[in-house]
């Protein structure tokens, strides 16, 4: 149960899509103590499949994420990206944050095509696909408001469009619905499924709700602190597209769910930041 | 059967933070409330304009010579009426027109080259720490100077005119607009730039549509409190040492014992100051839009 673990890709010929060899890192504190955020990670991600990072706070999870992102370098061991050690910033992702993010200078519209500012799309083009993502999280009539001039959930679905307006092809995700209402928590989730079958992106999702990971994951891969480690990664083989009130009726759903909980009960509280 | 749909605009319409052009539903209460309010805001209005004739009244009628029995000696205070005749006075010798004009040549010269060097060399140190570690130090004890202090060197250097009233309008305004902007551009959040990052963008891209937009409240700031010091620097200069401008009529009418001249300067002087605040208030609604206080104001 504990200890690194390791996920085989299906087919060893296989690029995975993200590569994690023993990953370590370190911060210190403000009393200039050192403290390990995350201890000797081995695990591989498949390209097109949706994982779910689960664990308690102080367990690492947004920290592997940031580190994927090649926001922060590991102290060490090594992230391969599609074969690659990542060395800067990886610019192949859409990453999208806890914090919505958004430049509260820009409307709604600027804010989301700004990837595309940078990519250098044509005006035109920014404007329809900008428009095309606007509809599909359901901000249509917001596009000329400022972020200031929005709820929290409609900034949050602002932040999610952005990250998917110039298709990366994956797909790292900081607990984005952390602070949305249950239905529309519900409805961003189903959204994001639908997206996710559409295009087989591969996403690596954040979270701490159980519920959320089952619904959404091929395979969940649990956290535990003190240190940051991986404990477990759990196979999801619930059938797709999958229905979250159908599914809680699985009796394979509760087995996977009660054994998880029970993973994430006997990991100690935390004090460390994530 | 599977409720996997597009996310509808319905919730969206409901869970809009604020609209900002709802008027309040009436009720009997909120009626008498909007009278009350009424009732007061008329009062204040009222008064705001009676107040300050008053005082003009009083001022005229108790201010005289204090052999005639006159409360208070108009040597020292004059009175409106003779102010009043001093500004057209000022206003047929065609002194006044040019006072003014001097006064704001050397307020917006100073006050544009003082901006311009603040907010690019604050943009410059404030994102960039090794740039940051080298200079600093010296601007800090070169804004410690009391800047009143150079103005004699300014009057060896530049003369009388336009240029020394300018280089101490720049100096004064440079550190205040300095200050913000590195403040402002050291601000920026890191988790936004770091989504930028990831979008791959370059270091010039986060400067222009992260750090300097960022920064731009700041700067706004920082040049909306340096535009009265602006005033005060060039009027200042013009009291020390200059033929020209608002400050020379005062030191002018002051060193003849002309009260009624030094507060006809000084009345020119507020309403100066009045227009230019006016200005840069609709200029600051302009750019600072997106401002959530804006839109309260808004209504």
């Amino acid at each position: 149960m504990t200890g690194p673990s390791t996920v085989q890709a299906s087919e060893p010929d296989v690029v995975p899509e993200f590569a994690y060899r023993r990953v370590t890192r370190r911060f210190r504190s403000e009393a200039d103590q050192e403290f390990v955020a995350l201890n000797d990670v081995d695990l591989e991600i498949e390209s097109g499949s949706f994982v779910c990072f689960i664990g308690p706070s102080g367990c690492g999870k947004t920290t592997l994420l940031n580190m994927s992102a090649g926001l922060l370098p590991a102290s060490g061991g090594s992230i391969h990206f599609r074969g690659e050690k990542l060395k800067k910033v990886n610019t192949s992702v859409g990453f999208i944050t806890q914090h919505d993010n958004l430049l509260p200078w820009r409307t709604v519209e600027k804010n989301i095509g700004i990837a595309l500012e940078i990519q250098k799309v044509p005006r035109k083009e920014r404007r329809r696909r900008v428009a095309e993502v606007i509809d599909l999280v359901g901000l249509t009539g917001f596009a000329q408001r400022f972020p200031s001039q929005l709820s929290g959930g409609m900034q949050k679905r602002a932040s999610l469009a952005r990250g998917l307006v110039y298709e990366p092809s994956t797909l790292l995700m900081d607990e984005p619905f952390g602070a949305l209402d249950a239905q529309l928590r519900l409805n961003m989730q189903n959204e994001l499924l639908r997206i996710w079958e559409r295009d087989r992106k591969t996403i690596i999702f954040v979270t701490h709700d159980l519920d959320e990971a089952i619904l959404l994951a091929d395979r969940i891969v649990v956290f535990g602190t003190r240190p940051g480690r991986v404990v477990h990664v759990e196979d999801v083989p619930l059938a797709r597209p999958r229905d979250l009130a159908e599914l809680r009726l699985d009796p394979a759903y509760g087995e996977i769910w009660e054994r998880l909980w029970k993973l994430l009960d006997h990991s100690s509280p935390a004090e460390e930041k994530s | 059967m599977t409720s996997i749909h597009k996310v509808s605009p319905g919730p969206a319409v409901a869970d809009v933070a604020a609209p900002p052009q709802r008027s309040a539903p009436v009720t009997v209460e909120d009626h008498d409330d909007h009278r009350g309010r009424d009732v007061k805001r008329i009062v204040v209005n009222v008064l705001r304009i009676l107040l300050p004739i008053a005082v003009l009244v009083l001022w005229e009628f108790a201010s005289g010579d204090p052999d005639d029995g006159a409360l208070i000696d108009d040597f020292y205070v004059s009175t409106p009426s003779q102010i009043w005749s001093a500004l057209q006075g000022w206003a047929q010798e065609g002194v006044l027109i040019e006072a003014i004009w001097s006064t704001l040549q050397a307020t917006i010269v100073g006050f544009a080259v003082g901006a311009v060097l603040g907010i690019v060399v604050g943009i410059v140190l404030g994102s960039s720490p090794v740039l940051s570690g080298i200079f600093r130090p010296f601007l800090v004890s070169l804004n410690s100077i009391p800047r009143l202090a150079l103005v004699p060197l300014f009057i060896l250097w530049f003369g009388f005119g336009l240029q020394m009233k300018v280089a101490l309008v720049a100096l004064i305004v440079f550190f205040l607009v300095f200050y913000a902007t590195y403040e402002g551009v050291r601000d920026v959040e890191q988790r936004l730039l770091d989504v930028l990052k990831v979008m791959d963008a370059s270091r010039l891209t986060l400067q222009m549509k992260v750090r300097i937009p960022s920064a731009m409240a700041w700067i706004i700031q920082g040049l909306q409190v340096s535009i009265p010091y602006a005033l005060v620097a060039a009027v200042t200069a013009e009291i020390i040492g200059s033929n020209t401008g608002i400050g020379y009529l005062i030191q002018r009418s002051a060193g003849t014992f002309n009260t009624a001249g030094v507060f006809a300067g000084i009345v020119v002087l507020v309403l100066v100051s009045v227009v230019i605040n006016a200005l840069v208030t609709v200029l600051e609604k302009r750019l600072l839009r997106w401002k959530p206080r804006n839109l309260k104001s808004a209504r």
